[in-house]
């Protein structure tokens, strides 16, 4: 009896420790992270101004998100092209950081190097930087040349796509992932990172049982490695729409900061908030797949 | 395989480096393309200029830096109430922490900034204020404080992620040391700051220079709450086409408008670069050991 109650006690204990470590956190969630959530919802549906005795704000109901839909022409095309194209650069970075979290996971000479090589977007590759470089790089008089010189747009990759008489929605997929190449490979780094310590967590054993079952790379990547590291990919996933939701060329997020500049608050606030329903209803989508899917046939032996 | 996609990282930055570094004449003779023939760094004198390069330096490095270096300690210790501890609402917490990483900071930013010019928790304070006439609340629109307080708090810039990757290596990390500090009298905060900080070097590096850059980067909080003259190097960097169409030039049309932004790039990333490469080589390594699962 005496004994229940220690560990009973022990286990409160252990339980206020916790919440001693995490209060400062949770102080901060509130005040910094849910009341500003909020706070901004509720500017998209008010009208915000300076005045002099501080900050005024009246409730316009929805005349903000009747703005930007109805008489802004571009905000909606610009929503849905911002959409297309996390739609298509998405996959494309999960694609690339993961091939080369594979070929960087491996043993081999001047692995180091490489690592070091490849992690290196990590620093440069930053939204401003790219924003400013693609600027600067799309209308260079002497791009052309340099193009050619590089010898990497030699090669007419609309031509060979035409050529290979793939479906017209693939050629088209294809075509603009690799106009964008090297902003895509720039923003895999974080992500591949991550996915690198991931591979990392899965245990040896598990790689010897499957050369004992004689099964080749190929096997052993879709029923070893995969289903394992699937719970790393949602999280990387999620991880890059909310990198591509916050970068500099975001469109949307641009013109919405341009708005704030122009003291149009609740209009750029409901600019922010009507794009951020599509991207959560994605990341939505992506949650209710993974549980129908993954969750159950892999969730439980991972 | 490798060195291809190698170039494609490098390049970039080489055309970077090499547009940054060619004369007016040269940027006209096209046959000379990666290597300049006339080498110049007058374009980096001006790209300080624009940059007000030491000011704002300074001003990133007390801002942001010091924020980062906040953070790291702030995010190990929540993550380790996190990993280590079972308690009544630990369920919802981790939503919340799950919540955190799916709403990118721009999203909210600017209610951010605003709540920064009257802090005040649940508007009690402007209640306070409303009755009894003291008003306690501090404005700290214009101060660091934006960005260390957050910190502080252990909710700043993508703090939800490197939290995350503290709890995932906490998790990984066999616990019998602190049963036998706890056995020998130590409280939990002892425990944690001479036992499990000290055996987590891995993370902290990988930790270290994720948050670092992240913090560097920052330009949209940044230049929502910075209208004084000093304002971080991001910010700087992302007004720059401001001071430049005010001297005539425009970027994308004028090559020595170009090569002004190219110079200004590096100047930014230099600084960062040179600490990942010397850091590099512990950070690639602590990446094998951190373990990070879903």
């Amino acid at each position: 009896m005496s004994s229940k109650r220690k560990h009973n006690s022990i286990k409160e204990l252990k339980a206020r420790y916790g919440l001693m470590f995490i209060s400062p956190w949770i102080i901060g969630m509130i005040l910094f992270f849910i009341y500003p959530i909020f706070h901004s919802i509720w500017l998209s549906f008010s009208n915000l101004s300076l005045g002099a005795d501080g900050i005024i704000t009246e409730f316009v109901k929805g005349s903000n998100y009747y703005k930007i839909l109805v008489t802004d022409p571009k905000y909606l095309n610009n929503v849905l092209d911002t959409i297309k194209g996390m739609l298509i650069s998405v996959p494309f970075i999960l694609v690339v950081s993961m091939v080369l979290a594979l070929l960087l996971n491996g043993e081999y000479k001047g692995r180091i190097f490489f690592r070091g090589l490849y992690f290196m977007p990590v620093i440069i590759a930053t939204g401003v930087v790219l924003q400013l470089f693609l600027k600067a790089a799309s209308t260079n008089a002497t791009e052309a040349a340099v193009s050619d010189a590089a010898g990497f747009d030699m090669i007419d990759f609309n031509a060979v796509l035409s050529g290979l008489n793939l479906p017209e929605s693939i050629e088209t997929y294809l075509s603009s992932v690799l106009s964008d190449i090297f902003m895509l490979v720039w923003q895999s780094g974080i992500q591949t990172v991550l996915i690198i310590a991931g591979l990392q967590s899965i245990p040896e054993l598990h790689y010897e049982v499957a050369r004992v079952e004689g099964a080749n790379s190929w096997e052993t990547f879709w029923f070893v490695t995969f289903p394992q590291l699937i719970r790393t990919m949602i999280l990387v996933i999620i991880f890059t729409i909310i990198e591509y939701c916050s970068l500099n060329t975001n469109t949307i997020i641009s013109t919405a900061y341009a708005k704030f500049n122009d003291l149009e608050y609740g209009v750029g606030s409901a600019m922010l908030w009507f794009y951020y329903m599509f991207v959560a209803v994605i990341m939505l989508v992506i949650f209710f797949l993974y549980n129908k899917f993954f969750a159950k046939k892999w969730g439980e032996s991972a | 395989m490798l060195t291809i996609i190698g170039y494609i990282v490098l390049y970039p930055l080489l055309y970077m480096i090499s547009g940054s570094l060619k004369e007016m004449k040269a940027l006209l003779d096209v046959r000379y393309i990666w290597i300049p023939r006339y080498i110049s760094f007058d374009t980096f004198k001006t790209a300080f200029d624009y940059l007000d390069f030491i000011p704002s330096l300074t001003k990133t490095l007390s801002l942001q830096i010091v924020s980062a270096l906040i953070e790291i300690f702030v995010c190990s210790f929540i993550a380790y109430g996190f990993a280590r501890f079972d308690f009544k609402i630990k369920k919802i917490a981790t939503a919340f922490l799950m919540l955190s990483l799916m709403v990118p900071l721009p999203m909210y930013s600017l209610s951010l900034s605003v709540n920064f010019r009257e802090l005040d928790f649940l508007g009690i304070l402007g209640l306070l204020d409303k009755f009894t006439g003291i008003d306690l609340r501090l404005n700290l629109f214009d101060t660091n404080w934006v960005y260390w307080l957050p910190s502080i708090f252990g909710v700043g810039i993508r703090a939800g992620i490197l939290i995350y990757i503290y709890i995932q290596f906490f998790k990984g990390l066999p616990g019998e040391l602190e049963d036998a500090a706890y056995v020998d009298g130590a409280g939990p905060i002892r425990t944690f700051l001479q036992i499990a900080l000290p055996s987590s070097s891995v993370v902290i590096v990988t930790v270290s220079v994720l948050s670092i850059v992240w913090h560097w980067n920052e330009s949209y909080l940044a230049s929502l709450c910075f209208t004084n003259e000093t304002k971080p190097l991001s910010v700087m960097l992302s007004l720059i086409e401001i001071p430049l169409h005010q001297d005539g030039l425009w970027l994308g049309t004028q090559p020595i408008a170009n090569t002004i932004v190219f110079a200004s790039c590096i100047a930014f990333i230099i600084i960062p670069l040179i600490l990942y490469l010397i850091l590099q080589r512990k950070f690639v390594k602590s990446i094998d050991r951190v373990g990070i699962t879903g």
